[in-house]
């Protein structure tokens, strides 16, 4: 940086004309932003919404219709049933969040009635771009497609049944796995009395949700 | 264009030629931009912003939209800072040409999580650390703050493009070779063993390190060329650019 000395017309070197300076600078600038974020908010909102919804299709069984609402989860944590067009009950959407390589990842798992994957989504990461980002590109959903809970274990390298993961990205793979496991376990456990008894962590926002 | 260029030196050097327009040699706004692009390119020849040139440039895609917004960033934060040169008081610039550059970047971030909201979530940090461009401050301080407003938005907008044509460049490289597609589809066949480490961190500085290199070969040999323009051997030099 150099440092020339500017002309400055109305140049005074007062500690009020400086602070002065940059709070009309700093107050001009907030207002701007609040503006901005008043105008795309709703957009924003709207997008995420319909990413959902979309997601929501992606990952339900393709029987499924209609989705409805378990009673007892907090708002934005709650898992859906999947109903097909005569109004049998085909599986269900469930959102969940895993800890990640940075942050969480949050994802939408769909199953069948036999708990068995059908897909998921990832929602929202962090993961570092061409690597763990790729837990949400199709070859490595791929290989969740038709598992059930106690066949979800990561391995680095190709080893029997077990998932492999991503080149360069295995604390990301073992993340997905692992978050999907547990949401399975917790299915299993809330299905077998009609989920009556809805753990107060899934049924109350979380606080720093982030 | 030989000797090692620092930020200092640049500053300094472009502060002496003092025709046209204050802090550059150019004297038209088309010139202004093609200084951006090819002469003091921000990334190849001025080596700065080089963070998010590895940290970004894994795909073409995110090395595109970062090119885009710092695109964006930049002509218009040399437009604003231009129109407040005289209101800016010397002593808080540095402070308030931040204060400019975050807002621009936090207007860009609102815009995209809001039209763009996939690609918004892949860039994730890298987008909001453009406010830390050392190439942003140094436009600002070094042309925008004393020169007009259309001058300084053309400065912003050509070091712009030659920041996208950098990140660009580099994200092809990146995608094609790393993981042999190109914008996510795949171009280089299944037979093909895509290099991992190449989107690594390590293939990104190599990558990088290689394209400065290349961009020093064709400065040269434009130099060389224009030195002794009569000589056949200028023919030869146009040719290897070509």
């Amino acid at each position: 940086m150099t440092t020339t000395a500017h002309s400055h017309p109305v140049a005074s070197d007062s500690i009020t004309r400086i602070a002065l300076n940059l709070t009309v600078m700093a107050l001009a600038s907030g207002m701007i932003l609040a503006v901005i974020n008043h105008f795309t908010q709703p957009i924003r909102i709207a997008n995420e919404e319909k990413m959902r919804a979309e997601a929501q299709r992606k990952v339900a069984p393709q029987q499924a219709t209609s989705f409805e609402a378990i009673k007892g989860f907090s708002p934005d944590n709650t898992w859906y049933r999947g109903v097909d067009a005569s109004g049998n009950r085909v599986g269900y959407v469930i959102p969940l969040k895993s800890r990640g390589y940075e942050g969480f990842i949050e994802m939408m798992l769909g199953v069948d009635t036999d708990h068995k994957i059908v897909d998921f989504v990832i929602v929202k990461h962090k993961e570092t771009p061409g690597l763990g980002a790729l837990a949400k590109e199709q070859p490595f959903r791929a290989k969740f497609v038709g598992r059930t809970v106690d066949r979800l274990e990561v391995s680095a390298k190709p080893e029997g049944d077990k998932i492999v993961a991503i080149t360069g990205a295995t604390i990301t793979s073992r993340a997905v796995a692992k978050g999907l496991r547990e949401t399975l376990k917790t299915l299993k456990e809330l299905e077998a009395d009609d989920f009556a008894n809805i753990p107060p962590a899934l049924a109350q926002s979380e606080e720093g949700h982030e | 264009m030989n000797e090692a260029i620092t930020p200092d030196k640049v500053a300094e050097k472009i502060g002496e030629e003092n025709a046209g327009f204050k802090g550059s040699k150019q004297t038209t706004f088309a010139g202004l931009v093609a200084d951006g692009i090819l002469a003091k390119n921000p990334v190849f020849v001025l080596a700065l912003s080089l963070c998010p040139a590895v940290a970004v440039t894994t795909s073409v895609k995110t090395s595109f939209a970062m090119g885009v917004a710092v695109l964006f960033v930049m002509s218009f934060n040399n437009l604003f800072t231009s129109l407040l040169r005289r209101v800016i008081h010397p002593k808080v610039r540095m402070p308030t040409f931040i204060l400019l550059i975050a807002t621009m970047v936090t207007t860009t971030e609102l815009f995209m999580s809001a039209f763009f909201p996939a690609l918004y979530q892949e860039m994730g940090v890298y987008l909001k650390l453009v406010v830390v461009f050392a190439i942003i401050l140094a436009r600002a301080e070094v042309f925008a703050s004393k020169n007009s407003p259309v001058a300084s938005f053309m400065d912003g907008f050509g070091m712009g493009l030659g920041f996208l044509g950098a990140m660009v460049l580099a994200g092809v490289v990146r995608e094609v070779l790393g993981t042999g597609t190109f914008w996510g589809y795949p171009v280089l066949g299944s037979h093909y063993q895509p290099i991992l480490m190449i989107v690594l961190a390590p293939g990104g500085f190599i990558t990088i390190g290689l394209l400065i290199a290349l961009f020093r070969t064709i400065g040269a040999a434009k130099e060389k060329a224009r030195s002794n323009a009569s000589t056949p051997s200028a023919q030869v030099a146009e040719a290897a650019h070509a």
